[in-house]
C-alpha cells in the first residue's frame, strides 16, 4: 500500500495570438517555441511510455486558447514553415561548427531534434497535436483538465458574474468538442479562486480544481490535513492545494534543479550572439534579435564564463535530480504517514513551458521521475484528480480562501499601476454584453453573428495575459494594443447593434481575424441564465 | 518607470483641459483644485509595494492592534494611492482609437486586491455630472469623499479623493473583513450627498482560520501548517525571479 501520492500537473497555456494579416508576426513565435520545446518533447515521452506499457498518472491542463491555436490550420501551416527554417539553420550550424567538436555535437543534436519535431508534428499526428493529447487521455494515464475560456483572472471579475459564467461554460463546451467528453477538473487561471466560485464550477459538472497553498491553509474551518489532502467546498467541489516543498525544488532561484551548472544556459542564444549577416533570416525580419532556440552553452557558473553544453552530462544530471526529487517526496509522504497517520497527496503543479523551454532538460527529468516512481518506489504512487477522489471519496468540508499563485499570492500582479486602468473598460463591456444578451432574444442571422462576435471580443480582451505582460514589462505595447483593439471592436459591435446598423463587411473581416470559439453562445451572458 | 510618470503628467494636463471645456466658467474653484494637485513622481506600483512590504512580516506578532470600540466614526488607518492619470489617457496613446473616458453610467465598483488593499473605480452619467457641477457652483468648499464602511465592526472612514482620477487604491488594512464604499460630496455642514454606492467586498484572511470543525479536529495543524509551507504566502511562484536573476 502506498503511503502517499504525487499529483503532478502541467499547465499548458498560451494567449490567443493569431495574425493572418501579417506574414511573420513576432508574438506567434511563442506558439512555435512552445510546440518545439515543450509540447512535442512531452508528447514524445508520453508515446514512449504508452508503447512500453508504463502505467503512469499525470495531469495536464490545456487551455481553450491553446487548443484553438493547435487546431488552427493557418498556425499549423506556419509552424511547419517555422520548423523547416530551423532545420535549415541547423544544417548551416553543423557546417559552421565543423571544426569545433564540442559545439558541432550540439549542432547535430538540434538538427536531430527539429527533424524529429517535424516528423512527429506532420507525419505522426497530421499537424494536430490535440489528437495526440486525446490519445493519451483515452489511455487513462494522462488526465486533461480545462481552464477558463481565455484565461481571464476570475477574482477580478466579481462585479461581472456573467463573464465568469461565460468563461467557464465556454471552456467546458470547447473541451467537450475537442476531447469528446466533459472535463472533470479545471485549472483556474493563475489558480485565482474567490469564495463562491465553486457554484459555477459545480453547475458545469466539474469535480475538482487546484488552488494555491494558502487557499487551503487559510480555509475555514481549519483543514485537518493542511495542504496534504483536498477539501470539499460548500458546493461539493474538491479543492487541491499546492505543496510548496515540491514546487521549490523545481522553481526556486536559489535551490531549484534548473539552475544546475550542467544544464543548458537559456541566455546564450545564437539569435543574439552571432553576426547579423549570418543569422538575419532566422530572427525577426525587421532585424530584431530574438531567441532561435539554438543555445550552445551550459550554465557553468554564476559568472559570464560559459562552457560548451554537454548533452550526456546534462542527461545524467536530470536522472540524478529525478532520483533526488523522488527521494524527497518519499520522505515527505513517509513522515506524514508514519508520524501523522494519514496517506497524503502532494500536489505539484507547474507551468508546462518550464519543462523544455525554460529548463531544457525538464522533459528528461520528468520521464526519469515517472519511471522511477512507477517501478522503483514502494511507498510513493502517482495520481490524478479522478483516481484520487475515486479512491478517497471523503474529505473535510471547508471553504477555500481567496488566493492565487501569482507573486504575493492574491491579485496584485493583475491589479497595479501598469494595468489597473483596464478593469473599468472590461467591466463596462461585460455589462453591455449582458444588456445585448437580454435585449436580443430573437436576433436575425446577421445580428446573431454580431452578438457572438461581441462575446469573442469581450473574452479576448479579458485574457489575463495582457495585464500580466503589462506588469512584467516584456511586450507591453502588444498587450495594450490587444486590450484596446478588442475593446474597440466590442464597442463598435455594441453600437452597431443598438442602432440596428451592423456592417456586414467589417463584421466578416473581424470574424476571420478573431475567429476563436466558432460555437460561442452569446446567451451565456443573459441575466436570466443565472 | 520614468516614462510612465511623464506620460502621467501629460495625462493630467489633458484631463484638466477636458474638464475646463466641459465645465462652466463658474467652476474656477474646482479647476484650481485640479491645477494644484500634486502628482506623485513615484509610480503607484512602487507605493503599493512599499506599503505592502510593511505587512510582509506576516507572523501573528506583526499584526497591529485591532481592538476598536463600535463608534460611528471608526478611525481606520486608511491611506490612499493616486494613479498617474485617468485611465483613458494611458501610455497607449500611439494606437488609433481612444477608449471612452466615460461609459455614461453612474457607479462605484470595488475590487479586492489582497488582505489589506482594495481598488475602486467610478464613473458618471451625464446627468450625474451636471448634478455634481451644480454642487460645485453653489458650494465651493465641498469635498469629494469616498466613505468606506467597515461592515464587521461598524463605523466608517472618509477619504478625500480627486473626482477626475476616477479610480483609487484603498489601504483597508483589515483582513477577513467586509466593506462597502460610497462616493459622495460632503458639504460644509457635514451633510453627505451620495453619488454612488459600491458593491460589497470581503478581504481575505492573512492567517489560518480560528474555526475548528469538531468532527475533524485539527490537533497537528501547527506542524502541518509549517510542513505545508504556511507563512510563505506569495513565495510559491518564484519563476520570474529565477529567470530574471540570470
Amino acid at each position: 500500500m502506498k503511503k502517499g501520492f504525487l499529483f503532478i500537473v502541467l499547465h499548458a497555456h498560451l494567449p490567443y495570438v493569431r495574425h493572418p494579416e501579417h506574414e511573420d508576426f513576432l508574438e506567434e513565435r511563442w506558439f512555435f517555441e512552445a510546440i518545439s520545446e515543450t509540447y512535442i518533447p512531452l508528447i514524445d515521452m508520453f508515446d514512449r511510455l504508452l508503447a512500453e506499457g508504463v502505467r503512469y498518472r499525470m495531469t495536464m491542463s490545456l487551455t481553450p486558447t491553446l487548443i484553438s491555436m493547435l487546431t488552427d490550420p493557418l498556425l499549423q501551416e506556419r509552424y511547419v514553415r517555422h520548423v523547416n527554417r530551423l532545420i535549415e539553420l541547423a544544417e548551416k550550424e553543423i557546417v559552421r561548427t565543423a571544426h569545433e567538436p564540442a559545439f558541432n555535437r550540439v549542432a547535430h543534436m538540434y538538427r536531430d531534434r527539429y527533424g524529429r519535431a517535424k516528423e512527429i508534428f506532420e507525419n505522426r499526428y497530421g499537424r494536430n497535436l490535440v489528437s495526440a493529447f486525446r490519445k493519451f487521455l483515452d489511455s487513462g494515464c494522462l488526465e486533461i483538465i480545462t481552464c477558463a475560456a481565455t484565461h481571464g483572472f476570475l477574482p477580478l471579475m466579481i462585479p461581472v458574474q456573467s463573464s465568469v459564467r461565460a468563461q467557464i461554460a465556454t471552456a467546458c463546451d470547447h473541451y467537450e468538442k475537442n476531447l469528446g467528453r466533459r472535463p472533470q477538473g479545471i485549472w483556474l487561471p493563475e489558480c485565482g479562486y474567490y469564495p463562491g466560485y465553486d457554484q459555477v464550477l459545480r453547475e458545469n459538472g466539474l469535480r475538482y480544481f487546484l488552488v494555491e497553498n494558502h487557499g487551503i491553509l487559510h480555509a475555514e474551518p481549519r483543514p485537518r490535513y493542511g495542504v496534504y489532502r483536498p477539501i470539499m467546498t460548500p458546493q461539493g467541489v474538491y479543492a487541491f492545494g499546492r505543496d510548496t516543498e515540491s514546487s521549490k525544488q523545481v522553481w526556486s532561484a536559489e535551490e531549484g534543479y534548473p539552475g544546475d551548472y550542467d544544464y543548458r544556459e537559456y541566455y546564450r542564444d545564437i539569435g543574439f550572439d552571432l553576426p547579423e549577416d549570418y543569422i538575419r533570416p532566422y530572427i525577426h525580419p525587421d532585424g530584431i534579435r530574438i531567441n532561435t532556440g539554438f543555445k550552445y552553452y551550459r550554465i557553468t557558473g554564476t559568472s559570464d564564463y560559459k562552457e560548451a553544453y554537454d548533452p550526456d552530462r546534462a542527461r545524467e544530471k536530470a536522472a540524478s535530480h529525478a532520483g533526488n526529487f523522488m527521494f524527497n517526496r518519499e520522505k515527505q509522504v513517509e513522515y506524514l504517514y508514519d508520524q501523522l497517520g494519514f496517506q497524503s497527496v502532494i500536489v505539484a503543479p507547474y507551468d508546462a513551458e518550464l519543462y523544455g523551454h525554460w529548463w531544457f532538460e525538464g522533459p528528461q527529468f520528468l520521464e526519469f521521475l515517472i519511471r522511477k516512481i512507477v517501478f522503483d518506489s514502494p511507498m510513493l504512487g502517482l495520481t490524478n484528480g479522478p483516481d484520487y477522489l475515486d479512491q478517497f471519496p471523503r474529505h473535510q468540508p471547508s471553504e477555500p480562501s481567496f488566493s492565487s499563485w501569482g507573486y504575493k499570492g492574491f491579485a496584485e500582479v493583475w491589479l497595479e499601476g501598469s494595468n489597473d486602468w483596464i478593469y473599468h473598460h472590461l467591466h463596462a463591456a461585460s455589462r453591455r454584453m449582458q444588456e445585448l444578451a437580454d435585449r436580443f432574444k430573437q436576433p436575425s442571422d446577421l445580428e446573431r453573428r454580431a452578438l457572438n462576435q461581441a462575446a469573442r471580443e469581450l473574452m479576448l480582451a479579458e485574457s489575463s495575459d495582457w495585464a500580466f505582460i503589462m506588469k512584467t514589462g516584456t511586450m507591453v505595447p502588444y498587450a495594450i494594443h490587444r486590450t484596446r483593439e478588442h475593446m474597440i471592436r466590442f464597442l463598435r459591435i455594441h453600437h452597431d447593434l443598438m442602432n440596428r446598423q451592423v456592417d456586414e463587411r467589417w463584421l466578416s473581416d473581424i470574424e476571420s481575424k478573431d475567429n476563436i470559439f466558432p460555437d460561442i453562445n452569446y446567451h451565456l451572458y443573459d441575466s436570466a441564465s443565472f | 518607470m520614468r516614462k510612465k510618470s511623464s506620460e502621467g503628467k501629460n495625462a493630467g494636463k489633458k484631463i484638466i483641459k477636458k474638464i475646463k471645456t466641459q465645465a462652466a466658467q463658474t467652476l474656477q474653484s474646482f479647476t484650481s483644485k485640479v491645477k494644484n494637485q500634486k502628482m506623485s513622481s513615484k509610480s503607484p506600483a512602487a507605493k503599493t509595494s512599499a506599503a505592502s512590504s510593511r505587512h510582509a512580516g506576516k507572523s501573528a506578532g506583526a499584526k497591529p492592534e485591532r481592538k476598536r470600540a463600535k463608534q460611528k466614526r471608526a478611525s481606520l488607518p486608511v491611506v490612499s494611492g493616486q494613479l498617474p492619470g485617468p485611465m483613458s489617457i494611458h501610455p497607449a496613446r500611439n494606437y488609433s482609437g481612444e477608449l471612452p473616458f466615460s461609459y455614461n453610467q453612474t457607479l462605484l465598483v470595488l475590487l479586492v486586491r489582497d488582505p489589506y488593499w482594495a481598488y475602486g473605480y467610478w464613473d458618471f452619467s451625464a446627468q450625474t455630472w451636471d448634478w455634481i457641477q451644480d454642487f460645485f457652483r453653489t458650494e465651493p468648499r465641498i469635498r469629494v469623499i469616498l466613505r468606506i464602511h467597515d461592515l464587521d465592526r461598524g463605523g466608517y472612514d472618509d477619504l478625500d479623493v480627486q473626482l477626475e482620477a476616477k479610480n483609487w487604491y484603498l489601504h483597508l488594512a483589515r483582513p477577513n473583513t467586509s466593506f462597502e464604499a460610497e462616493l459622495g460630496l460632503l458639504d460644509s455642514h457635514g451633510k453627505f450627498h451620495l453619488i454612488a454606492k459600491s458593491n460589497r467586498i470581503r478581504t481575505p484572511r492573512d492567517t489560518p482560520s480560528d474555526v475548528i470543525d469538531p468532527h475533524w479536529g485539527a490537533s497537528e495543524f501547527n506542524e502541518l501548517y509549517k510542513l505545508s509551507g504556511g507563512g510563505k504566502t506569495g513565495h510559491g511562484s518564484e519563476f520570474f525571479s529565477m529567470f530574471r536573476k540570470r
